[in-house]
């Protein structure tokens, strides 16, 4: 469905608002890698990933920007070679936690779908 | 030829030191300790300078009320004569004999004098988009440090603990606008430090640092900083808070950018925690009228910094923060060094 042509687009609002943060998943993924709160955002990572994959980016987001039920998609394409892991100075599971980050927001998904889970 | 040896006894030297800070204390714990007799001065009346006010020492988190009852113990000796309650204004040297006044009073005279007046906390209504002074729920790291020592209650609204706090780091440092631009060093680690015991002492709280680099240089610091994040989630975001303002559940409104995520964020708070720096003591004392400081931070200016702690005239020299911020071990490092200094600089001349 496409609008009127005004000739200009509003865009979404880009601030991230923290009071609407939904800080559930972060909290349920600290439980289980206290270690990834750690980041410094050194970029490390990013620089060395092949499947151009920011961690540096996707942990602030989580902790701070993230709201409820959004996808991190670039997540998808993460091939778990474990590369970023290699590098990371604060020792951070990065591999691991790509794993535990797709799991808890499918299963988040599924609860919302009402898929059962197995 | 036979040179005849100059026999000294130490107790023949009468030294000043100015300030009971942690720098002074040991700079007289030290000369004393050397044998000189020392005439210690402090405006205040109790020893202990900026540690009556703190609740926890970082990075090991003593109470600062038993280091300061560990150094006053040791600075019990009957070659120290406390002239506590006595401003030092100003000091004249000549002829290897300083008279030290307050106001137009000579109040002693001496051999040689170490300053240890220590520094000021930055006046945070300067900057006032942070609204210190206009709001009352923005205070700073002192008034904090106050508040945690005196009962902590003080944070809860009607009883109810703090939902959410922030930190702003450099608040009075590494600012053109103000014309302050050196770092004060210890602002980062307090914010840490103390962001932690709220953490503590509210474990709902949620607790934002707002920081422009992090800077943890001292022993235990980092490793101090990495727990903060780790085993505390207090959220370090980089970026400079722009505003501050009050809504109408007198809580904070903070404004910022998330410069790592490149977009701009905002968060309320139930308090506003402003780290503030060092400045310059106002009460800085002048040797024969100059003030002897280093015209771009205003600290004391030493002679030469990789020989010792000596200022520009001969005989006095300066310990602790009034040379420039530094933490309390090296402060008191510093006022050991003086002392020795000073008992060298006697003894050759
Ligand atoms: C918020 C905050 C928290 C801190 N927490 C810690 C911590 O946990 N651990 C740590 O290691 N460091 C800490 N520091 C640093 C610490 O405050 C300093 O290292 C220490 O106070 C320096 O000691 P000082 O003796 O040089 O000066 P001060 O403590 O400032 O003492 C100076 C003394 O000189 C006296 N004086 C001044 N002018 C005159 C005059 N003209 N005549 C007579 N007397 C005079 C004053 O009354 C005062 O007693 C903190 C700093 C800040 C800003
Ligand atoms: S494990 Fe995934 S995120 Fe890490 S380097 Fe490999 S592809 Fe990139
Ligand atoms: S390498 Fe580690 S510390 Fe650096 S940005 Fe990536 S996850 Fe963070
Ligand atoms: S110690 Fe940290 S908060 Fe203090 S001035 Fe330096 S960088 Fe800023």
């Amino acid at each position: 469905m496409s609008g009127k042509n005004f000739g200009f687009v509003i865009k979404a609002g880009r601030q991230i608002d923290i009071d609407v943060t939904d800080s559930t998943l972060a909290d349920d993924i600290a439980l289980e890698v206290g270690a990834w709160r750690a980041c410094i955002s050194c970029g490390s990572c990013v620089a060395t990933c092949p499947a151009g994959i920011s961690f540096r980016s996707e942990l602030p987001t989580l902790n701070r920007a993230f709201q409820h039920n959004v996808e991190l998609p670039t997540l998808k394409s993460c091939f778990l070679c474990g590369k970023c892991q290699l590098v990371c100075p604060r020792g951070i599971p990065t591999r691991y936690l790509s794993i535990l980050i797709m799991q808890k927001l499918q299963s988040r998904k599924n609860v919302a779908e009402g898929i059962p889970s197995v | 030829m036979l040179t005849e040896k100059k026999h000294t006894e130490p107790n023949q030297f009468r030294i000043a030191v100015i300030g009971s800070g942690p720098a002074g204390i040991s700079a007289a714990i030290s000369a004393a300790a050397i044998g000189m007799e020392v005439d210690w001065y402090d405006k205040e009346s109790r020893p202990g300078g900026k540690l009556n006010d703190y609740h926890q020492l970082f990075p090991d988190r003593e109470f600062a009320d038993l280091v300061l009852d560990d150094f006053t113990g040791k600075a019990d000796s009957i070659r120290i004569k406390k002239h506590f309650g006595t401003t030092i204004t100003r000091i004249e040297s000549a002829n290897g004999q300083n008279v030290l006044y307050s106001n137009t009073e000579v109040v002693g005279r001496c051999d040689s004098v170490i300053v240890a007046t220590g520094f000021d906390f930055f006046d945070a209504r300067i900057k006032e988009e942070f609204g210190y002074g206009i709001y009352d729920h923005v205070i700073t790291s002192p008034d904090l440090e106050k508040i945690l020592k005196t009962g902590h209650d003080q944070l809860k609204k009607g009883g109810i603990a703090p939902e959410s706090m922030a930190f702003v780091h450099c608040v009075g440092s590494r600012d053109q606008q103000i014309g302050i631009n050196y770092c004060s060093r210890l602002c980062c680690i307090t914010g840490i430090k103390q962001a932690i015991e709220i953490r503590e002492l509210f474990p709902s709280c949620k607790v934002y640092n707002f920081y422009i680099d992090i800077r943890a240089f001292g022993s235990g610091y980092e490793e101090l900083y990495r727990q903060a994040q780790e085993k505390y989630n207090i959220h370090f975001i980089r970026g400079r808070v722009s505003e501050a303002s009050e809504n109408q559940q007198n809580r904070i409104v903070v404004k910022a950018e998330d410069t790592l995520m490149a977009r701009p964020l905002k968060v309320t708070v139930d308090w506003l925690v402003l780290l503030v720096g060092m400045v310059p003591s106002c009460t800085q004392v002048s040797v024969n009228q100059a003030q002897c400081s280093d015209p771009e931070t205003g600290f004391y200016q030493l002679q030469n910094p990789f020989a010792g702690s000596g200022l520009e005239k001969p005989g006095i020299f300066s310990a602790g923060a009034c040379g420039g911020p530094m933490s309390i071990p090296e402060a008191a490092a510093s006022g050991r060094s003086a002392a020795i200094e000073a008992w060298q600089y006697l003894t050759s001349r």
